[in-house]
């Protein structure tokens, strides 16, 4: 399927722009390709987010994909810097762990490419 | 609410328009005045309840909503708030230029292109419901550009269904020119189109000109009858909550901190419950501005409204609408469009495809670009020469465009 790696590029520009603009962390993150399947990792080091915070991003990454959603809107990720395109991350992501600890906070997007 | 509340609440305005259609017309009448509906070059502005009378285009409105209900059921759609918008702008623009013959070039060309993209055929069905804004130049084609009637239908059906196969990937594209602040993207889209099909059509002499066909006898009885129906789905989501209306306040307060940028899924943040219920308030609010601005109900009228209640499932909501009518209102009171109660009722109704401006930078912003929308619907319809439904989308793309980058630059959270 054609965008797939600008489907990735925007969906990591989305995470990158909310939490730099937000809370400016120290960013690792890694972009891995095994088969037909895109696991992309970050960790947001130093990074402590009240459970209100984390909470309301949470909620925007309990969504499930939605391939007749995604095809049409997903030029949109990526330019926002507060987390409303994150339910659209959501609708393009198959399966996605948010979790934090005393330290950092860590986010798994995993993607599969577009079935044909 | 489950998947399946979600699917039958859709098929409610069908279903009662049909009915209604059904217990006030003969039958006869009825596909008689079908049969005058699919004749018409639907140009806008063609009011069906003039051309086709009052049973056939409730009838029509009925048919078009469940084809698309239906094709959603087929095609096994989970129907979130984009596809409660699309069936509602679907069943309100059956009033005034889509009808059962001219959607379909459109559905069987998004089809094809899914096909060719080896993708499942309902990826682009969202924009191919919403791109039957382009179901007139189809009309035109077969019935009012000279040809004979097998020859044009045969051009437009095959210009319909090329029309449906470049619009998938045109509409997602065109989404960056207004980043999303104009709900009505396909109408943008559209526009686009219309204005690039119309200008090959005028190079071979073939003029299309608007038309001005409007029927509003029947105004106190819409008003009553929307009015009713918009109750119903007040009550509708009350009855749904009646155990547990704290759920309802606090799933109502979610949708009203959302901008309504696209996109912006009421049903995804707050559920169906409270998506009737916004529905139910927008519907009510269009009716009061209308009855305020002394506006009569007419084929378009009902494509507005019916186009603002389904768009409540999908980004707007009190919060982000009111100010665009307001600065409608007031655009109208020193431009020379402010005799004109039709169109000022018109681009007020469709104006709140700006929404997610007001949503996103407040009460001014949402005045702002309602002032600047008034003038520019009323100066983009010759582009496209009237094939495009969704004007105000047009325009919106435009106001959007123009505008956001200005507000953005002068706005309180631009840090550095």
């Amino acid at each position: 399927m054609k965008n797939e790696i600008k489907k990735i590029t925007k969906i990591i520009d989305e995470v990158i722009n909310y939490f730099m603009f937000h809370y400016k962390p120290f960013v690792a993150m890694t972009i891995d390709c095994k088969g037909d399947t895109f696991f992309i990792s970050f960790v947001f080091k130093d990074l402590k987010l009240s459970d209100e915070e984390f909470d309301k991003i949470k909620s925007k990454f309990k969504l499930n994909r939605r391939v007749e959603i995604e095809d049409y809107y997903w030029q949109l990720v990526g330019d926002s810097e507060n987390a409303s395109e994150f339910t659209l991350v959501s609708l393009m992501s198959d399966e996605i762990q948010f979790s934090k600890d005393d330290e950092s906070v860590y986010l798994t997007i995993t993607r599969k490419k577009s079935k044909k | 609410m489950s998947e399946k509340a979600n699917l039958s609440f859709i098929f409610i305005l069908p279903i009662l328009l049909i009915l209604t259609a059904l217990l006030t017309t003969p039958l006869d009448a009825i596909f008689s005045g079908l049969y005058k509906i699919i004749l018409s070059k639907s140009i806008l502005f063609t009011d069906y309840i003039e051309i086709g009378g009052f049973g056939a285009a409730l009838f029509n409105a009925g048919l078009c909503g469940l084809i698309a209900c239906i094709l959603i059921v087929i095609l096994k759609i989970y129907v979130s708030g984009p596809f409660i918008a699309a069936v509602f702008t679907i069943i309100g623009f059956a009033f005034f230029g889509k009808n059962i013959f001219n959607i379909w070039p459109i559905f069987i060309g998004g089809f094809i292109f899914a096909k060719i993209q080896k993708a499942p055929l309902k990826q682009y069905f969202l924009i191919s419901l919403f791109g039957t804004t382009l179901a007139p130049l189809i009309s035109f084609l077969a019935f009012g550009a000279g040809f004979s009637k097998l020859y044009g239908i045969l051009i437009g059906w095959i210009i319909g269904i090329i029309v449906g196969f470049i619009l998938p990937p045109l509409a997602a594209h065109m989404l960056k020119f207004h980043s999303g602040y104009n709900l009505y993207n396909t109408g943008f889209t559209g526009g686009i189109i219309g204005s690039f099909v119309t200008a090959v059509l005028r190079a071979f002499d073939i003029v299309i000109e608007n038309e001005k066909i409007l029927n509003e006898t029947y105004d106190v009885f819409f008003k009553i009858y929307f009015l009713c129906f918009f109750i119903f789905l007040l009550l509708l989501s009350f009855l749904f909550s009646i155990f547990d209306l704290k759920k309802l306040k606090i799933s109502l307060k979610k949708i009203l901190e959302s901008p309504g940028r696209l996109i912006s899924d009421f049903i995804l943040i707050g559920g169906l419950r409270v998506t009737i219920f916004n529905m139910g308030v927008m519907g009510c609010i269009s009716l009061i501005f209308l009855t305020l601005i002394g506006g009569k109900i007419n084929g378009p009228i009902i494509g507005a409204i019916l186009t603002v209640v389904g768009f409540s499932a999908f980004g707007k909501h009190p919060k982000n609408t009111v100010q665009i009518l307001i600065g409608v209102y007031l655009a109208s009171t020193i431009k020379i469009y402010g005799s004109n109660i039709f169109i000022i009722a018109l681009c007020g109704l469709f104006s709140t495809t700006l929404a997610p401006i007001a949503g996103k930078y407040g009460f001014f912003a949402g005045i702002i670009a309602g002032f600047f929308h008034l003038s520019v619907v009323m100066n983009v319809g010759i582009l496209h020469g009237g094939v495009n439904l969704y004007n105000n989308g047009f325009a919106g793309g435009f106001v959007a465009a123009c505008l956001i980058p200005v507000i953005y630059a002068l706005s309180k959270e631009k840090e550095d």
